[in-house]
């Protein structure tokens, strides 16, 4: 026997077969493991990854109908369950390009191709996890978030362990991306592509510009990629977005449509196809891009009611009135006890019969939802409350319209597309421009609050503009504005009273949240980089 | 209404690709079986030449259908190659671990020379058929000994299979590089074999890129003591 032993570690070993899965488990037995879990299909995966804490995950990528093992990959660091330090292995029967070429972050730590026998098991699994191992302490900083720690230790590993020079990059990359130091994450990628063409840098790169800002070169980038090699999906991805980002929203439409033939089963990129192609009024697309965002959606835990308004709202465009109606109906189903769920569900049953022309029915489902946004404590999303006082205009009720636009203006005030939409909604319903005037009073209430704030820091009664700022932030999640200058009153508390790891974490949370919105914004970028010095500084 | 019924058009490569699937859990599950009769002899049986015969055939049926598909999809222009930086040591490790104990039936000795340290990148599936291919050829040819070579030499990889016996035909002797129209069938009277092997691996040097440059391969007759050599050159 061995000295090497698989004994105290978790492993969990997920495959659609049944007798795939024993013989794995009897090769693991074998070498020493005691704790094996399995999983037939993603789903289990994914609960059983989300409870336990493994150190080896290994994984079928073909799980039958359902999930691929790449999605479940993908939805596990997705949902922040599967931490770095823990070892993933993909099991392949056959080599596919289009799994291999994905971002960093969602990339497994090996791949074994089928047959695996015992002898290559051993010898595999043993290398895969003296490599992990020799890494470890890097992984478990990045799990920590004690990013600037973790740079640290990638530099210093670089020193002591050159072979594993790629290895240590790839973590550098994706630390210095996650930090917003995109100049340091170009850097990275140049380094790696002067010697090689590696896939994770070529991507790297145009994910960096892209950052930068400098769409010309990530659009020049993600094209040289897919040139030679057409199967990457993920540069697809990108460039779908830089095109959006350059106002080509037609170009950012076929792009997607062409990555989702290549790969049609990923929620999010089925959801951009159908956002692009609303957008782009294209029905047709649109529905069918809703339909598969949903059914792939269904039985993840990734699944919003957003998928089931939107397929439902792209039903109504091309005239199938009573399978949208089926639709919203669903809505109470899947998503019971989520009260903005609710709500929404009876906006669109609203909406569906109004366009039917059954006023009555319009207005009882519309009462509901007037009473469900009043009770609800968390902001509706700006689609669902425009959608909603576009019906309160419709059946008159001015004011129930005049009071749910002013929440999204101040949710969205630096917004112009949702606060375009807004004045839309109003021109429409023939009342000119007085949606303008909501929109006044709820800019200038977030400057109230922005300048009372600045004032509590000019004073240094600082605490007490973070307390201001905080709450405000809950009341306006998605106000840029807000989340920064909160952020930023982190950030001045530290620099008087010095830093710490629980305030960089705050200050990340509101930064983040702006990165979701808008990653372009020059404050969030300056802001980042104050996070990073003084992390830096403080060596945490 | 039209009561006319159409099957949806068959994708020969979803075909394939689920097929492939299968094949590869039973040769799975037929080797790891092999694996686990072995287990179950005392320890101090050797396996049965009919189990290790049996063992490599699996192995062997497992490599011609990676190269079936590799060709069938290279031929539809659809990429399938996933390079990634391996131990090369480690990998001729795995490759001596599956041959030897049925070359030594054969009497003959298979041995490795290569540093610990070295690493590249390459696609380790398609290169293991490859290299599975020329240990094969080898075998046929050879005295008593096979030799995997690997070196760096001015940022290529140079993998070789040498062997004792008495070397190539001068026809033989060449470089299939880029440039070369490749075919299957070439060299089909001197080996005595399809040449699809020949023409596979070569293939699969041409598919690894790097840099605008792509590999090759190359017979000489720089094996051991005059014997054959064949090399994959990778950059």
């Amino acid at each position: 026997m061995a000295l090497w032993t698989l004994k105290n570690r978790k492993i969990l070993v997920i495959d659609d077969f049944a007798e795939m899965r024993s013989m794995l488990r009897s090769m693991l037995l074998a070498y020493g493991a005691e704790d094996i879990k399995q999983a037939a299909n993603g789903n289990d995966a994914i609960e059983l990854i989300a409870k336990h804490k493994f150190d080896i995950i290994l994984c079928d990528y073909n799980l039958g109908e359902g999930k691929d093992g790449q999605q479940v990959l993908e939805e596990a660091k997705h949902l922040n369950i599967l931490p770095l330090a823990t070892t993933f292995i993909m099991v392949t029967a056959e080599n596919t390009s289009t799994m291999v070429m994905g971002a960093l972050d969602y990339q497994p730590d090996a791949y074994l191709s089928k047959p695996v026998t015992k002898a290559t098991l051993q010898t595999r699994l043993k290398k895969i996890l003296d490599k992990k191992e020799l890494t470890k302490d890097i992984s478990i900083a990045i799990d920590k978030k004690e990013y600037s720690k973790a740079e640290n230790l990638c530099d210093e590993a670089m020193a002591s362990q050159p072979a594993l020079r790629l290895e240590l990059l790839g973590l550098k990359y994706n630390i210095l991306i996650t930090t917003g130091d995109c100049d340091g994450a170009e850097a990275v990628c140049q380094d790696v592509l002067a010697d090689r063409d590696v896939p994770w840098a070529q991507l790297g790169l145009a994910r960096a510009y892209f950052f930068q800002q400098k769409y010309n070169e990530a659009h020049q980038q993600l094209e040289d990629i897919i040139a030679t090699n057409s199967d990457f999906v993920a540069a697809y991805d990108w460039l779908s977005k830089t095109q959006k980002k350059m106002d080509d929203l037609t170009s950012a439409e076929e792009t997607l449509a062409k990555a989702i033939e290549k790969s049609p089963k990923s929620l999010t990129r089925q959801r951009e196809l159908a956002e692009l192609a609303t957008i782009n009024n294209n029905h047709t697309v649109a529905e069918r891009a809703c339909r598969d965002a949903m059914l792939i959606g269904k039985h993840s835990v990734l699944k919003k009611p957003d998928d089931y308004i939107n397929y439902s709202q792209a039903l109504i465009k091309n005239n199938k009135g009573k399978e949208a109606l089926r639709i919203a109906g669903n809505i109470k189903i899947a998503f019971k006890g989520n009260d903005e769920a609710q709500l929404q569900a009876e906006i669109c049953k609203s909406t569906i019969f109004q366009v039917q022309g059954n006023d009555a029915k319009a207005q009882e489902a519309m009462d509901v939802a007037l009473s469900l946004y009043k009770s609800s404590s968390v902001p509706s999303s700006s689609n669902a409350g425009i959608a909603l006082a576009k019906n309160c205009l419709k059946y008159g009720r001015e004011e129930a319209a005049d009071a749910i636009i002013k929440d999204i203006a101040k949710n969205n005030h630096e917004n112009k597309a949702v606060l375009d939409e807004i004045n839309q909604a109003y021109e429409a319903a023939g009342l000119g421009n007085k949606a303008e005037k909501k929109i006044t009073e709820a800019i200038d209430e977030i400057a109230e609050i922005n300048n009372e704030g600045v004032r509590l820091i000019n004073e240094g009664k600082i605490t007490e503009s973070i307390e201001l700022f905080k709450k405000a932030a809950r009341a306006l999640p998605q106000n840029h504005v807000i989340n920064l200058n909160t952020a930023q009153s982190y950030i001045l508390l530290m620099k008087n009273e010095g830093a710490s790891r629980k305030h960089i974490n705050n200050a990340m949370f509101y930064l983040n949240a702006v990165r979701d919105i808008d990653a372009a914004s020059e404050k969030y970028h300056k802001l980042m980089k104050s996070c990073r010095e003084i992390a830096q500084q403080a060596g945490l | 209404m039209s009561a006319k019924s159409t099957l949806p058009p068959l994708d020969f490569s979803t075909i394939i690709a689920s097929s492939v699937h299968d094949m590869k859990n039973s040769i799975q599950l037929l080797l790891g079986t092999l694996d686990e009769v072995i287990d179950e002899l005392p320890d101090d049986v050797q396996p049965h030449a009919k189990i290790l015969r049996a063992q490599l055939e699996g192995r062997r049926i497992n490599d011609q259908l990676v190269q079936l598909l590799t060709l069938y999809k290279a031929g539809n222009t659809q990429q399938s190659l996933c390079p990634d930086e391996h131990s090369v040591r480690e990998f001729l490790d795995e490759l001596y671990l599956e041959n030897h104990a049925v070359l030594a039936l054969r009497g003959i000795d298979l041995s490795i020379e290569c540093e610990e340290e070295l690493q590249w990148f390459f696609d380790r599936e398609l290169l293991k058929g490859v290299i599975n291919n020329l240990i094969s050829n080898a075998q046929q040819y050879t005295k008593d000994k096979i030799q995997l070579n690997a070196v760096i030499h001015e940022k290529w990889l140079r993998l070789s299979v040498d062997d004792n016996g008495s070397g190539y035909p001068e026809t033989m002797l060449r470089c299939y590089s880029a440039e070369d129209q490749l075919t299957p069938g070439d060299n089909t009277a001197e080996t005595g074999g399809t040449g699809l092997g020949l023409f596979f691996s070569a293939t699969i040097a041409h598919m690894h890129t790097n840099r605008k440059q792509r590999g090759f391969l190359q017979t000489s007759n720089e094996g051991i003591d005059g014997g054959a050599r064949c090399t994959i050159a990778l950059p």
